[in-house]
């Protein structure tokens, strides 16, 4: 316990140096704004913005990578409850209640506490991570090639079923995502694959091409209209606050969600939206007025608001920690930290000590600065919502493309990323989620590395993948989530049938 | 099924889909190298079993629509906007490709956003596509200077 307080300590005289407090800020205002607009949610902010991001040395571009993506998370929000557009899934929740508030005329206060529970959740966030990482990281450390890729399969079954609830089209797109893995050299023998005789295929699909691909383009081609006008927004307010009994009957469902919210960031695949609508329907079953809810009911604002912030930081446990993204913005951030030549995974608490407990601080302090940034600049901020669709689409495509070359210095990986937007519409079109296509794309390469060094290590005894309590405990969970579907659509019908007798 | 809704449901097609892709992904790795060490066919076995998961779901899919005929996941195919704009972007998409080296960061990036905002803003805003088109060109082109990523501005003869 000790231990990991003066850690802390460590981490905020890291973070609080002049060059780092400008990233976070920097961060959380950008993130802001990103999360404001329709359709540029987290993971396409980081991602755009992942170039700007590589002069800054690691601890820099992942203290202002994450300040995008809890920025994002406050700025989500403004958007639903001032438009009833939201910036992306996890703040949908936010239109329900937030939306109606400003249209009763309390857009002051559903700002005000969408901004506060915001901080809250991520403050609590924030001191879970710190004492949950730890004993993750170290417990991770036991693992070996066999329990890695017996929680990868884990991580990929668990995304491939939460993400919109249709496992066997979850399957489908983490089979895909693998095959997107295989392309280039063989790391084991040397053998190119699925080059088709390109040179610049031969190390391999970046998989920003296809985080890039999926989320800027496809979110471009989907808002891109001739007929986008300015929006109407209101811009002048009172001041940005709330009421003693609006305090008093929020704190607790702010409180109580957080916990929830960033449980549910640690799991693979679940995400925002989740969390979100989780707190949502948790608290109007809850409440003594569920009729409420939906006509400008302010706990149908706030819950929602901390766990889908709690959630953001809950996300990141797995990604340090194990070195496995449960999300698309996690997993940006993971391609940002292998380019940078770092390994995430629980070395990476041991040999980057620095690194780890500076970004755990900066989750303290970009929290702060959110709430600052949210609460009085909201009335500013909120202009960026009036940014015309004409010049910012067009802007985002650039930026994306740019984004690509300064991975790669190449403007051959501008043919690919025009393949992963197009792959990335026909995707939608057929209800196939992306997420673990992202996912598999990430983690394929590493699964089939451990799957056979495991082989190699046992002399090809396939025993090894099933001879520790870790890899038996993570396939039984493989097995639960692959019959849960089975087991719902089975007590569906056991009780529809007697209601319709 | 009978009024042609076999076709257009998303079940269906998603099945349909992922059996083509994994289909062709198993064949095309029959034309890769043998190791030249150890097991001839190790770097293959990884893209075959990727590729059977993909056409088991596929097939799953499409039995289970035969099975049980989905028709809440009915979908029809219309030509939007958002096909519209995924053409037009890819199409400059290419063209940004193939003119970025050649003739330099400035006049290739101005071409590739001045085309889409023309393209998705139409002809009566060539004002605001023009300023669009040089802004984002100068000012990217100075950030990622500022940043230590300099990028070539014009083309060296």
């Amino acid at each position: 316990m000790i231990e990991i307080l003066q850690n802390l300590a460590y981490g905020f005289t890291i973070c609080l140096t002049p060059e780092n407090l400008l990233y976070v800020t920097l961060g959380g205002a950008v993130g802001t704004v990103i999360g404001m607009l329709p359709g540029l949610g987290p993971a396409t902010g980081v991602a755009v913005l992942l170039p700007m991001t590589y002069f800054m040395g690691p601890t820099g571009a992942l203290i202002t990578m994450c300040g995008i993506y809890y920025g994002a998370m406050f700025g989500g929000s403004r958007a639903s409850i001032l438009l009833n557009t939201p910036g992306d899934g996890a703040a949908v929740a936010a239109c329900f209640d937030g939306y109606p508030m400003a249209r009763n005329g309390k857009a002051e206060s559903a700002l005000a506490i969408s901004a506060i529970a915001s901080f809250i959740g991520g403050l609590i966030g924030a001191v879970i991570f710190v004492f949950a990482a730890v004993y993750v990281a170290r417990f991770a450390l036991r693992f070996g090639p066999g329990e890695y890729f017996a929680l990868m399969i884990f991580a990929l079954v668990a995304t491939a079923s939460l993400s919109r609830g249709n496992l066997l089209r979850g399957l489908v797109s983490t089979a895909m995502g693998l095959m997107v893995s295989t392309i280039g050299l063989d790391g084991l023998t040397g053998v190119d694959r699925y080059t088709f005789g390109f040179l610049e295929l031969m190390g391999g699909l970046d998989f920003l091409i296809v985080i890039i691909g999926f989320y800027a383009l496809v979110e471009v081609y989907k808002c891109a209209n001739p007929k986008t006008v300015t929006r109407q927004v209101q811009t002048k307010f009172g001041p940005i606050w709330i009421t003693k009994e609006e305090w008093r009957r929020c704190l607790m469902p702010i409180l109580r969600q957080a916990p929830i919210g960033f449980l549910i960031g640690v799991l693979p695949g679940a995400g925002g939206t989740m969390a979100s609508m989780m707190a949502y329907s948790n608290e109007k079953q809850l409440s003594k007025t569920p009729e409420a809810f939906g006509k400008g009911e302010i706990v149908g604002l706030a819950a929602p608001e901390s766990a889908n912030n709690a959630c953001s930081i809950g996300a990141l446990i797995p990604m340090l920690t194990l070195g496995i993204p449960g999300s698309g913005v996690t997993a940006v951030m993971m391609g940002a930290l292998l380019m940078l030549g770092l390994q995430p995974g629980p070395t990476l608490f041991q040999d980057h000590p620095d690194i780890v407990w500076g970004l755990t601080a900066s989750m303290f302090v970009g929290n702060i600065i959110c709430a600052i940034i949210n609460l009085p600049l909201a009335s500013l901020l909120v202009r960026v919502l009036s940014v015309p669709g004409r010049i910012l689409y067009p802007s985002v495509l650039g930026l994306a493309y740019l984004g690509i070359y300064a991975i790669s210095d190449s403007a051959f990986d501008f043919y690919p990323l025009i393949l992963f937007g197009l792959l990335g519409l026909v995707l939608d079109f057929l209800d196939i989620p992306t997420s673990p296509f992202i996912l598999a794309a990430i983690v394929g390469n590493m699964m089939e590395t451990n799957f056979r060094r495991a082989l190699k290590m046992s002399g090809g005894d396939m025993g090894v993948f099933v001879n520790s309590s870790i890899s038996i405990v993570l396939y039984l969970l493989t097995i639960i989530i692959l019959l849960l579907p089975l087991y719902r659509s089975w007590r569906a019908r056991h009780t529809t049938v007697p209601s319709a007798v | 099924m009978t009024d042609g809704s076999l076709l257009r449901n998303s079940r269906f097609l998603a099945g349909l889909f992922a059996v083509v892709v994994g289909a062709a992904w198993g064949l095309a790795s029959f034309s890769m190298r043998d190791a030249a060490l150890g097991d001839p066919n190790a770097p293959k076995y990884f893209p075959w079993l990727v590729s059977g998961l993909c056409v088991v779901c596929g097939v799953a899919l499409i039995v289970s629509e035969i099975l049980k005929p989905g028709v809440a996941h009915l979908v029809t195919w219309e030509f939007t906007s958002t096909h519209r704009a995924a053409l037009i972007g890819s199409a400059f998409g290419v063209l940004y490709a193939l003119t970025f080296e050649p003739l330099g960061f400035i006049a290739s990036t101005t071409i590739f956003i001045g085309g889409i905002s023309f393209a998705y803003n139409g002809v009566k805003r060539w004002k605001a596509n023009i300023i669009t088109a040089i802004g984002f060109a100068i000012i990217v082109f100075f950030i990622f200077t500022w940043l230590g990523k300099p990028l070539v501005a014009f083309p060296e003869f």
